[in-house]
């Protein structure tokens, strides 16, 4: 791929993203969605989060699914900050410290 | 984005549009959940967004010129994703059914991963699927 490809590609995909985001507040904000869709929505960014985090905790290799010690250790650490800290920031340093801590000792 | 577009429903349309540049999945997050706390709130969105987006601007540009330098596995950065969106999840548990939709969730991915790995498809099935466990609990909870 040439520079002028990758260019292209960066600015297709930045309009792209850019109309997902904008249809779906546009069509939200104009549409009357039944209380039970609006409930079923509700848990759809949830479900994906989960799904994205497990994933991530999940490493095939070589056929076989591994669970990642240091991912699963960081994911925990940083989700119990923020429950507790309510802090992003907070909760992704100590996140990162445990993550890199166990990858250290395991 | 329903959560998101009720917490706008006071902007101008030409402010709406601004804003949608802003969309990602941390100011999602963090804004409707602060929405469900104190109400719409579209200047605690804006404040997020830019913030997001002005650190992935920086971000993207120290690792475009370092990024063939550093081993991103020996700086922990790869554990990066995985911290963030435990967090964000985190931060949008605030009931029973929320709760019981991410247990369903991690079952579903955990299985579908181990019955098709690295299948691109798992994350779809599983945003399907798992909210529909939400909706009944929420529904029989009143």
């Amino acid at each position: 791929m040439t520079m002028n490809d990758t260019i292209l590609l960066i600015i297709t995909l930045a309009i792209i993203t850019y109309l997902s985001r904008l249809i779906g507040l546009e069509v939200m904000t104009k549409i009357h969605v039944t209380p039970a869709i609006k409930t079923y929505l509700q848990f759809v960014p949830i479900s994906i989060i989960t799904a994205l985090v497990v994933i991530q905790i999940m490493t095939p290799e070589g056929g076989l699914t591994y669970v990642s010690i240091p991912i699963t250790v960081a994911a925990i650490s940083s989700g119990v900050t923020m429950f507790f800290s309510k802090s992003l920031p907070f909760a992704l340093i100590i996140g990162m410290v445990c993550g890199i801590v166990t990858r250290m000792l395991v | 984005m329903a959560q998101l577009s009720d917490g706008f429903h006071q902007l101008k349309r030409s402010t709406r549009f601004l804003y949608a540049f802003g969309i990602n999945d941390e100011s999602f997050v963090l804004s409707t959940s602060k929405f469900k706390e104190i109400g719409p709130a579209p200047r605690f969105f804006l404040g997020a967004a830019i913030t997001f987006y002005v650190s992935w601007l920086l971000s993207s540009i120290v690792g475009a010129s370092l990024g063939n330098v550093i081993d991103p596995v020996a700086y922990g950065l790869d554990l990066a994703f995985p911290v963030t969106f435990a967090a964000l999840l985190v931060q949008s548990i605030t009931n029973y059914p929320a709760f019981a939709t991410m247990v369903l969730a991690a079952l579903l991915t955990i299985s579908l991963e181990a019955l098709f790995p690295t299948n691109q498809f798992t994350i779809i099935i599983v945003g399907i699927v798992a909210p529909f466990l939400g909706l009944f609990l929420s529904r029989k909870g009143r």
